[in-house]
């Protein structure tokens, strides 16, 4: 469950709510930044201008140096970081101060080259968001081959920390960004990231509709990618194909979208639930409408391609494996997959194949959370995180002292309150027997487990060639026949809360008060207007 | 009083304005109402006993596009607001008709907030 304030839970399940959603989609040359080289007129020691095209577009910190008037000692600033802490994020730092009306007596210059030519609708240029301090002159050059000038842009009495210029450049080898005057005295000029392209965000009127579906599969042959569709109001044309000035040639695939869901805790302010970490794959203008729906898919969609493994000894590093090969950088793998030793695949598989192999093997949940991070771990490990009965039940306050309890505990409590219709219960196929192929020594052995005290039910067969040895089929049989015995499928159309996730453990109420737990396995969220849903879970009977 | 697209057109004689709640409203499993508020818009019904056929053409011209914005004073802290409106049906009756000269009177038509 994502941590949301206090606001926020009281917010989502009162009698009258309102509620927001906004889409944010990038329209970048992603092959720009991989080859770009920046350069500078100056850098300051602490400067990290590789950072600029890095696509992390805030610094790690504010961190003080001894610019005039900067380093509050409120707490707000850290000191730099060292050369060798590698994971903090500065972007580039002017070597030179500008004067007292912030004028440079030299304008600073940062130059990128290309190897090749890139197309993009524009450029942003994110200056120092965290201070709020930007670059009030300066002017962006774009050249081709051979310092060809294609397009140029003066700016003056800049006003925010994040510049966008909306202009379709074609065909560019090098970008030069020239600082004159900041928006303090005695300041570095300073520049977090460069981004090859704009974000455009559909929010109010402009997003006709938009629908989220994330999934989770517990024991399946499938790896489901979460799916965002969305409906924008495409009136002023931008998204027609023949449109000269439109967005339609500079779309590509693999393009970022990011959703948010928001609730409004006071009059006009909204908590947002961010959803990141998704990419564009269909786009189409509708016809007889002036919309255009648009369709993004989580990074799972991206991974069906061929996986060439390299030598591995345990599920942690062919799981680390399969996600830098991938090209999938943000990840969590827990300890816990050291412990099965494995040599990997013996054939050829596709990445996503490999990854559903891999949690299977090591009873895991294979997801990608909300903040675009690929997460593998134990079922267990993540159900002694989300399990409701481990929640103590609303902040209460007594007297002089707040007991610190989980405050989340009416968020997970699926009532009728909240609720449409009274939940729909199926009961998944039984299982009998499962039958488990071990793969050891290029030879496959089945060995067959029976599912203690059921008479009559389906027959499973699990054929994974991580598992090599009969104590591991073993192992993986009983968490599977556990598992296919939670069969309680339960189906609710309801108001929809963002805050929960897939793997959350959840009461959904019946009519029998007979309130048994069940983990999220699928959430759909619908907004037009106004946030509903419907959400699927699977317990024990 | 009332200016439509940046323009004053004649002060109505009938003013009121209507706020909506834009809502869906169901009833969840227990029977008890649940409303998703989707937005507050306006409505504001405007009329004029007798207006001048000068005037009665910068009224009817001015609200003619599909939208426009209407700057009003609104009920809620009293202060003027603007928003964009669009214009419901336009009734105008006949005053009389001498010399063949044509006179207004009773105009009434709404303008609702988009």
């Amino acid at each position: 469950m994502i941590e949301v304030s206090r606001e926020f839970k009281q917010a989502v399940y009162a009698p009258i709510r309102k509620t927001a959603a906004k889409v944010v989609f990038a329209i970048l040359d992603n092959g720009a930044y991989g080859d770009a080289t920046p350069s500078a007129t100056s850098n300051a020691s602490i400067s990290r201008i590789l950072q600029l095209t890095d696509k992390k577009r805030e610094m790690s910190h504010k961190y003080g140096t001894f610019e005039r008037d900067y380093f509050k000692l409120d707490g707000s600033f850290r000191i730099p970081p060292k050369p060798t802490e590698l994971e903090s994020d500065l972007g580039w730092w002017s070597g030179e101060i500008c004067g007292a009306g912030g004028v440079f007596a030299n304008p600073q210059t940062v130059t990128l080259d290309f190897s090749e030519g890139h197309n993009s609708i524009g450029l942003t240029i994110i200056f120092d968001t965290l201070a709020n301090e930007y670059a009030v002159d300066f002017d962006i050059f774009v050249y081709r081959a051979n310092d060809e000038l294609i397009a140029s842009k003066e700016v003056v009495d800049n006003n925010s920390s994040s510049y966008v210029w909306i202009n379709g450049l074609d065909d560019y080898n090098k970008v030069v960004v020239t600082i004159k005057k900041w928006v303090r005295p005695y300041r570095r000029a300073r520049i977090v990231e460069v981004d090859f392209g704009a974000f455009q965000e559909y929010a109010g009127d402009k997003l006709i509709k938009v629908n989220l579906i994330e999934q989770m599969n517990v024991v399946g042959d499938t790896l489901p990618a979460n799916e965002i569709k969305f409906v924008i109001d495409n009136s002023s044309k931008e998204f027609n194909i023949l449109n000269p000035q439109g967005f339609y040639r500079f779309l590509k695939e693999r393009q970022e979208v990011s959703l948010s869901i928001g609730v409004e805790i006071e009059d006009d302010i909204f908590e947002y639930v961010n959803m990141l970490g998704y990419y564009l794959v269909d786009w189409q203008s509708d016809e007889g409408a002036l919309t255009t729906t648009l369709t993004a898919r989580n990074i799972f969609d991206l991974l069906d391609k061929e996986y060439s493994q390299g030598t591995v000894t345990n599920l942690y590093e062919l799981t680390e494996d399969v996600l830098l090969k991938a090209n999938v950088p943000n990840y969590f793998i827990h300890p816990s997959l050291r412990d099965y030793t494995t040599s990997g695949f013996p054939d050829k598989v596709t990445y996503r194949k490999a990854l559903q192999c891999i949690g299977i093997a090591s009873k895991s949940a294979l997801y990608q959370s909300r903040d675009a991070k690929f997460i593998i771990e134990p079922f267990v490990v993540l159900d002694e995180n989300t399990s409701y009965i481990n929640f103590a039940g609303p902040d209460m306050f007594t007297g002089m002292v707040t007991p610190t309890v989980y405050s989340g505990y009416d968020m997970k409590n699926i009532t009728f309150d909240n609720v449409y219709k009274e939940p729909q219960i199926n009961l998944d196929k039984l299982i009998q027997t499962l039958v488990m192929v071990v793969h050891s020594n290029g030879t496959k052995t089945e060995y067959a487990f029976h599912n203690e005290g059921v008479k009559e039910g389906a027959t499973l067969k699990c054929d994974n060639p991580l598992i090599n040895s009969l104590s591991h089929a073993t192992e993986i049989a009983k968490w599977i026949i556990v598992e296919s015995n939670l069969r309680a499928l339960y189906q609710v159309n309801w108001r929809q809360n963002p805050a929960l996730e897939c793997g959350d453990i959840v009461f959904i109420e019946d009519s029998f008060g007979a309130q048994k737990q069940s983990r999220i396995t699928k959430q759909e969220y619908e907004f037009a207007g106004f946030l509903s849903g419907k959400t699927e879970s699977k317990g024990g009977v | 009083m009332i200016k439509i697209d940046g323009k004053e057109i004649p002060s109505p004689s009938d003013y009121q304005v209507g706020i909506m709640d834009i809502s869906k409203a169901e009833r969840n499993a227990r029977g008890d109402m649940i409303i998703e508020r989707i937005t507050t818009k306006r409505k504001i019904e405007l009329g004029w006993k007798h207006l001048s056929k000068s005037d009665l053409q910068t009224v009817m011209n001015a609200v003619s596009p599909v939208f426009f914005k209407v700057e009003y004073i609104d009920p809620l802290n009293s202060v003027k607001k603007t928003g964009t409106f669009y214009a419901g049906d336009r009734n105008v009756g006949a005053l009389d008709y001498i010399n063949g000269d044509i006179r207004w009177k009773d105009i009434k038509f709404s303008v609702i907030e988009k």
